[in-house]
């Protein structure tokens, strides 16, 4: 009876978590500023453009590497200016809890627009097919302030470590039911 | 607590932790999800209700204590005098 009991403890605690992962809202995008913004990814197949006004709940899925294409302006309104204004920006990774800034840019310019190509390649053992990273671009461009969040993760299927993490998991669940037998 | 609390804390929070990350690494939360530090506090207060409830393992019961009838004295104007043995 009380096993029964301690499972059904068990079981309610998951189905809180689920039910609560299931209830969370889809939310806006461009959170400031009139900015606009995208990413091409040229090697994917489908789903090529990133851009930054796609909604959150949307999660785009990235490959482990590529070149890309960007371009991004401060808006349709926004003109060249005749001296250079000072600028700074960066692109956060949203934690729990906290921020991590993975890439920021300093400097000065005429320009309202940029542009280019970017390349990177993560490492073979960064964690594929997860949950969504939400990822934050923002940019100060003489006082105009632009952030755009869009939600990422990386293509592919979950592996070894997924399945050793729920191995683990599953041993750490067993020795909190073990917290629950008698002292002799 | 009948069960084992310090082992329910470790484990609970152990168990809190991970299942947050493989929830994470199987696609299921996203990486700022709250559940990540929420699970670990669960897993905690988990594994002190299962060590104060201990529904598993054997109930120790301890035997009764022996009670011996109060002797008659044989004696009835000697109150104080006890059993001879």
């Amino acid at each position: 009876m009380h096993r029964r009991a301690a499972t059904v403890l068990v079981l309610g605690m998951l189905s809180v978590v689920l039910v609560g992962v299931l209830a969370m809202p889809a939310v806006a995008e461009i959170t400031r500023g009139d900015c606009r913004g995208s990413a091409t990814f040229p090697d994917k197949s489908t789903d090529r453009i990133l851009d930054a006004a796609r909604p959150r709940s949307d999660v785009f899925e990235a490959p482990l590497s590529a070149t890309i294409g960007y371009s991004g302006d401060l808006g349709p309104a926004a003109e060249p200016s005749d001296e250079e204004i000072p600028f700074e920006g960066g692109v956060v990774i949203r934690l729990p809890r906290l921020s991590w800034q993975i890439v920021g840019w300093v400097g000065a310019t005429k320009e309202v627009s940029a542009g280019g190509e970017y390349t990177y390649d993560l490492p073979d053992f960064t964690p594929q097919g997860t949950g969504g990273m939400q990822v934050t671009a923002w940019h100060n461009h003489g006082g105009t302030v632009c952030e755009a969040v869009v939600t990422v993760s990386i293509s592919g299927s979950p592996g070894g470590v997924a399945v050793g993490a729920a191995a683990v998991t599953v041993l750490a669940g067993a020795g909190t039911l073990a917290a629950g037998r008698r002292k002799p | 607590m009948k069960g084992r609390p310090i082992l329910g804390v470790i484990s609970g929070f152990l168990f809190g932790f991970l299942l947050g990350i493989s929830l994470f690494l199987w696609g299921v939360i996203p990486l700022h999800s709250d559940f990540l530090w929420i699970l670990p506090l669960l897993g905690i207060v988990l594994g002190l209700v299962m060590a104060w409830w201990a529904p598993f393992g054997k109930t120790s019961e301890q035997p009764a204590p022996v009670t011996s009838p109060p002797v008659e004295s044989m004696d009835p104007e000697s109150p104080e005098s006890g059993p001879t043995s």
